[in-house]
């Protein structure tokens, strides 16, 4: 017997227990995920610039990606720092530093998940700081002006990495506030792109500085969603439609930043975690979506 | 339609029978289809030869569950396909997806065994039964759904990390089960 064969086996179960893996979610949020895709890419400038918003800062890095994003296979590129969940922007592109590189250590990268999973997680590496999925030995370092740690730049193999905060390693929940704070968004962005939710088609450029600043301003009265499985299903749903974009935020520092937003749900992505929209942000800013067409995903 | 009703149409020789069971199950076993083939037009193909196949099947047979029944079926040809394909297009998720179901054999098993499907079936249904409710389900996800690691992880609100670790221990288990009933060196 091989791996077919047993593949095939498994194909031959009771039809109630696939039934019921068809319908099963879990209803307890723990570590809610938006799927894999998640870009997101946001330099924090954190205090120098929080301190003065409207002054640039000449010794902020550029930074630009290398190599395109690796495809979403395996297991997710993530390491664990200060008791944050972070994961590799682009799911472990390289980016080049022009201006300023990283001077300012924060550790190594000691723990190897992977390697504890296979020892069935006997030292609960996911859990621990400095653990990481991807460039064990890799060393951290504070992104130049950007003390918030939002982003952290990996250095392995004499290339750099950005990692960016997604969750708490505990599962408790980020704020919006406290997330787009850490992001510094409100100082960084500086456009705003809606594209489809696979992220592959720009549908819409929003560029004034005024609907720009809105959006933002909106983003702040997410409350976080404690999502049930209707709610979940509702999800899925919408993204099977056509009805869930991707809201990529151009940063100043020549990376982004991007969340998922379904406008019908009220719902949005930051990290790894789902925020319910106030009606307010809709009334200000749901126009932008009006009239904009994807295609549906073809399976989901 | 509910099941039932489909189910008389192909007993009557309806060809409706077709048409609703594609309106209710295309979604669902194109999903499979391309969990596996990673191909919109080849998945298409094989959900259609899945259908020709229930059409052929029913009657005689009368499945309890068509969901599962139709999804057997749409597996069985996209697994089919897969190898047919294998040496022009891989897919790599799904190669991962076979290659973690070695876990669950010794070398020895490459060989030759002799097994009756549907009682090694049975057998994985009782082991199913035997374990945790998520565990369970996370498994059918990837072993019989074929689902990505980060749609796993997504619909069940848990990492990928755990997705992996859930499935490593699942996997064991299931060797220590199958050496035990005899299915496994």
């Amino acid at each position: 017997m091989n791996n077919r064969d047993l593949f095939k086996a498994i194909g031959g179960v009771d039809g109630d227990l696939i039934e019921k893996a068809n319908a099963a979610t879990r209803t307890k949020r723990n570590y809610a995920r938006w799927g894999s895709i998640a870009a997101c890419l946001a330099l924090v400038l954190g205090f120098a610039i929080y301190k003065f918003p409207n002054t640039p800062l000449p010794a902020s890095p550029q930074i630009s990606q290398q190599t395109p994003a690796a495809s979403p296979t395996g297991i997710r590129k993530f390491l664990n720092y200060n008791g944050y969940r972070y994961a590799f922007v682009s799911d472990g592109a390289q980016f080049k530093f022009t201006g300023s590189e990283p001077v300012k250590s924060l550790g190594t990268l000691e723990f190897d998940i992977n390697r504890d999973l296979e020892n069935h997680d006997e030292n609960k590496y996911a859990e621990k700081d400095y653990a990481t999925t991807f460039a064990v030995g890799g060393k951290l370092y504070e992104i130049p002006n950007s003390p918030s740690h939002f982003r952290i730049a990996v250095k392995y193999e004499q290339n750099y990495y950005l990692a960016e905060i997604v969750a708490k390693v505990n599962n408790s929940a980020i704020t919006a506030k406290d997330y787009l704070d850490m992001a510094n968004l409100k100082e960084h962005v500086q456009d705003i792109h809606i594209l489809n939710h696979v992220g592959n088609d720009v549908l819409k450029k929003v560029t004034d500085h005024a609907s720009v600043e809105s959006i933002v301003k909106g983003l702040y009265d997410a409350k976080t969603a404690d999502l049930n499985n209707k709610e979940y299903e509702s999800i899925a749903e919408a993204q099977s439609q056509g009805k869930s974009y991707q809201l990529k935020f151009n940063l100043k520092d020549g990376t982004s930043m991007s969340m998922y937003i379904i406008p019908e749900l009220k719902v949005v992505s930051m990290g790894d975690d789902y925020y319910q929209l106030p009606d307010s942000f809709l009334e200000q800013s749901g126009d932008i979506f009006t009239g904009l067409k994807q295609e549906a995903l073809p399976l989901y | 339609m509910e099941d039932r009703e489909i189910i008389q149409l192909y007993f009557a020789r309806n060809e409706t029978a077709i048409e609703e069971t594609s309106k209710k199950y295309r979604n669902y076993c194109t999903r499979i289809a391309h969990n596996i083939l990673s191909n919109v037009e080849d998945s298409e193909e094989c959900v259609n030869d899945a259908f020709l196949g229930a059409w052929e099947a029913i009657p005689p047979k009368s499945p309890d569950k068509l969901s599962s029944y139709l999804g057997r079926i749409t597996r069985n040809i996209a697994l089919n396909r897969f190898d047919y394909y294998t040496a022009k297009k891989r897919n790599k998720e799904f190669e991962t997806v076979l290659d973690e179901l070695n876990d669950c054999l010794s070398s020895s098993d490459n060989v030759e065994s002799r097994y009756e499907e549907e009682q090694m079936a049975g057998a994985i249904s009782r082991f199913l039964q035997s374990i945790h409710e998520d565990h369970r389900n996370i498994f059918l996800r990837r072993y019989w759904y074929s689902d990505s690691l980060a749609d796993i992880a997504s619909r069940f609100s848990i990492s990928e990390s755990k997705t992996k670790s859930v499935l490593f221990r699942t996997r064991k288990k299931l060797q220590i089960y199958l050496k035990k009933e005899g299915y496994v060196q």
